[in-house]
């Protein structure tokens, strides 16, 4: 996988050079949650927490990218009113990505996801020293016009209980494990 | 150099300045190591 080497220059951060890429590899999608599998209805608490790093949000707004100081300067971002450094809004979807590696909400990597829109809502900034923790749930799913459509209700807290972020995540995915599999070979396997 | 906008010097209908940003390969393999959206139609050319 070429470009996955390619690019590694361009992580920084522990979490970035730890975290699993390869959507595509088969022993990961082993673990994958698929849109048959998903529950509408069910809830759960994502058992692992995202620490927040002065790392991880300097780099996130580098990658972007945005040049807002807020994300950069310390020094600034007090004279704006907070009390440090503060995430980018869109910095939640690194916490997403890295916290559903597996398991329960791990649709988010599936090969041949698209994405049709989000609809999403900050409550309060996410700061540096911030523990995150993701409670998720299976809002809906459906068939249109031959695409098979999830979502889901997210939502992000801090260590004090303080949510941080809700939104309704949508995809739209293959049907079935051997869908993927079938999609990852380059066949047609994505429409009823 | 672009002009800065502030809060009170926008109205409901003005037009904001056009902005263009070239967008290649790397551009889209920097925000996908930042978001750790590795999914491969973003990632993988071929």
């Amino acid at each position: 996988m070429g470009y996955l080497e390619e690019m590694e220059k361009y992580q920084k951060t522990e979490k970035q050079k730890s975290f699993s890429a390869n959507f595509l590899e088969r022993q990961q999608i082993e673990d994958y949650e698929f849109w048959d599998d998903i529950e509408i209805g069910k809830e759960t608490v994502i058992p692992f927490k995202f620490e927040v790093k002065a790392e991880d949000v300097i780099a996130y707004a580098e990658g972007v990218p945005d040049s807002n100081p807020v994300f950069y300067d310390e020094e600034y971002a007090r004279a704006c009113g907070y009390d440090g450094l503060v995430a980018h809004p869109m910095f939640t979807n690194q916490v997403l990505f890295f916290l559903l590696q597996k398991g329960h909400g791990s649709w988010i990597r599936t090969p041949g996801s698209r994405n049709p829109g989000q609809i999403l809502e900050w409550h309060d900034p996410i700061r540096v020293g911030n523990i995150l923790t993701l409670k998720t749930k299976g809002y809906d799913k459906w068939i249109k016009r031959g695409k098979y459509y999830m979502r889901y209700l997210s939502e992000l807290y801090d260590q004090h209980g303080t949510l941080k972020m809700s939104g309704y995540m949508t995809l739209i995915l293959p049907k079935s494990k051997e869908d993927v599999l079938r999609f990852i070979k380059g066949e047609h396997a994505l429409e009823a | 150099m672009a002009q800065k906008l502030t809060f009170e010097s926008v109205k409901c209908g003005d037009m904001l300045p056009e902005v263009k940003e070239h967008i290649t390969q790397e551009v889209i393999w920097k925000h996908a190591v930042a978001s750790l959206d590795y999914n491969p139609v973003h990632t993988y050319p071929e």
